[in-house]
């Protein structure tokens, strides 16, 4: 104990109490003892945290009883684990974004991560992405539009499209396995369009099909053809997420195989 | 396996499609065609190190399952501290993006990545509650001013919360007393002094129900099998 004997510290002891925060500068191990679950919680005052924590630091046997502690309160927040909202992996990615990192933060450095399922997940860069390809599809379709390019039906579902992007309508890119291959802008009336530059030809008996997806079934939203190029549908889209597959021609009630593209509206 | 995967064929896969997010091979084009690749079997789950030495490389997939791992408990720990959802989110976000900043912070050698988020998590929710908590606090009566500080309703919130039935039975296992000032500190947000005023009780009395109700807990979650 760093009180001196019958000092005021040695006097609050008696009544059971500890130091005042100002007499923080070190612990003793004893002390630190008596109060390692009030640390563990985070339940000392700011000065005291760090004398305990420096205190732990210097004895593997306080260092043990910590250890033990807190993994008995991590226990308890783990069980008190919520269900995650759906955006929230958004915003951690758009503030991880915005945030400068320190360092080179590209190139293989060392041995890379095993490509494991999880590796299969929505990349951290696809909402950039997304949003950078649709401000191109939007800058496309104005030099398209001015230039002339694309068939007269294309050029005017384009301009469609760009109007309707901006009184509002969500927009999103649906990703196959390869990258970006079909941009989608939909209005909250159910009018959708879609630009599919670089989905490959189908065969004759085969048609992509576009799904609106929410905690149901997938709901189909249009048989889009065998090489849908610009395509506008009408139907109402129930959640945020699309998917497109691969089905007989004339379409399928129910997706028969998986989707070769998949995305997210916003 | 994270929760949005169900295998196709499994009971609740009622569709391909249900079962996002893994794509499909891509539509069958009539093109060159390669041989078929051979199955591998699946890599084992990365551990802390590997993940943060793949953040530390500023691989945002390794942050992608950090979030998948851990974010759901941050979440309920800022929402049973802060009791604002917005607020919470906040500070998951915050604590993650730290981490993305900051991937060196994170000492494997003082113990597991989520020991390490869940602190940053408390501690950031705390900060939080306190300042939150100064501010109605200058506006509350002083009679109503500990009745504003902590729910009367906090700890039946976070027994409530308890998915682990091990978990829970071990919370319950200990006594009222014991129970009441961990969740006041902890959930509460209170130095363990403030927890000795809010309760009138003295601060060794409450001093020495934590490190007694931590310890009994430990003891009973290493009984049920969650040892250390």
């Amino acid at each position: 104990m760093t009180d001196r004997p019958g000092g005021p510290g040695e006097r609050r002891a008696e009544r059971g109490e500890g130091p005042t925060p100002t007499e923080f500068t070190a612990v003793g191990e004893q002390h630190a003892d008596d109060v390692l679950g009030a640390y563990v919680l985070d339940a000392l005052d700011a000065q005291e945290q760090d004398a305990v924590g420096r205190a732990i630091a210097a004895s593997p046997e306080l260092a043990a009883q910590e250890h033990r502690l807190r993994h008995a309160m991590d226990e308890l927040v783990a069980a008190g684990a919520d269900p995650v909202p759906a955006d929230l992996w958004d915003r951690v990615v758009g503030a991880t974004i915005d945030s400068p990192r320190p360092g080179p933060v590209s190139g293989p450095v060392g041995v890379p991560m095993g490509r494991t399922g999880w590796s299969r997940r929505p990349r951290l860069w696809l909402p950039a992405a997304a949003a950078l390809l649709v401000l191109l599809v939007a800058l496309a379709t104005a030099v398209s539009v001015i230039a002339g390019g694309g068939t007269p039906v294309e050029q005017r579902l384009r301009a469609e499209a760009t109007t309707a992007r901006l009184r509002g309508a969500a927009a999103g890119t649906l990703v196959g396995r390869d990258g970006p291959v079909v941009e989608v802008v939909a209005t909250r009336d159910g009018r959708v369009w879609l630009f599919a530059d670089r989905l490959p030809r189908l065969r004759a008996d085969r048609t992509y099909q576009l799904w609106a997806l929410d905690d149901g079934d997938p709901r189909s939203m249009g048989v889009l053809g065998a090489d849908p190029r610009a395509t506008r549908v009408r139907a109402p889209v129930v959640g945020n997420r699309l998917a497109l597959t691969v089905e007989p021609a004339g379409g399928s009630p129910q997706p028969t195989g998986p989707p070769v593209a998949q995305g997210r509206l916003a | 396996m994270p929760a949005t995967c169900v295998p196709l064929g499994s009971p609740g896969a009622r569709s391909p499609l249900r079962a996002l997010v893994p794509l499909g091979p891509g539509p069958a084009v009539p093109q060159t065609r390669s041989a078929p690749r051979p199955v591998k079997a699946p890599l084992p789950e990365p551990d802390d190190v590997t993940l943060v030495a793949a953040l530390a490389r500023g691989d945002a997939e390794a942050l992608r399952v950090i979030f998948d791992r851990h974010a759901g408990a941050m979440l309920g720990l800022a929402r049973r501290v802060l009791g604002d959802d917005g607020e919470a989110q906040d500070i998951v976000q915050e604590v993650l993006t730290r981490l993305w900043v900051e991937p060196d912070r994170y000492d494997a050698c003082r113990g597991r990545l989520r020991s390490f988020l869940y602190r940053e998590t408390h501690s950031r929710a705390i900060e939080r509650l306190r300042s939150l908590r100064a501010r109605r606090l200058r506006e509350a009566s002083p009679r109503a001013r500990w009745a504003e500080v902590v729910p009367d309703d906090l700890e039946e919130e976070v027994v409530g919360s308890l998915r682990s039935e091990t978990v829970r039975r071990a919370l319950l296992g200990l006594s009222p007393d014991e129970r009441t000032v961990i969740i006041c500190a902890y959930y509460g947000g209170l130095t363990y002094r403030e927890t000795a005023t809010r309760l009138g009780l003295p601060e060794g009395t409450v001093k020495s129900r934590i490190r007694s109700g931590l310890r009994r807990l430990a003891d009973a979650l290493a009984a049920g099998g969650l040892d250390t």
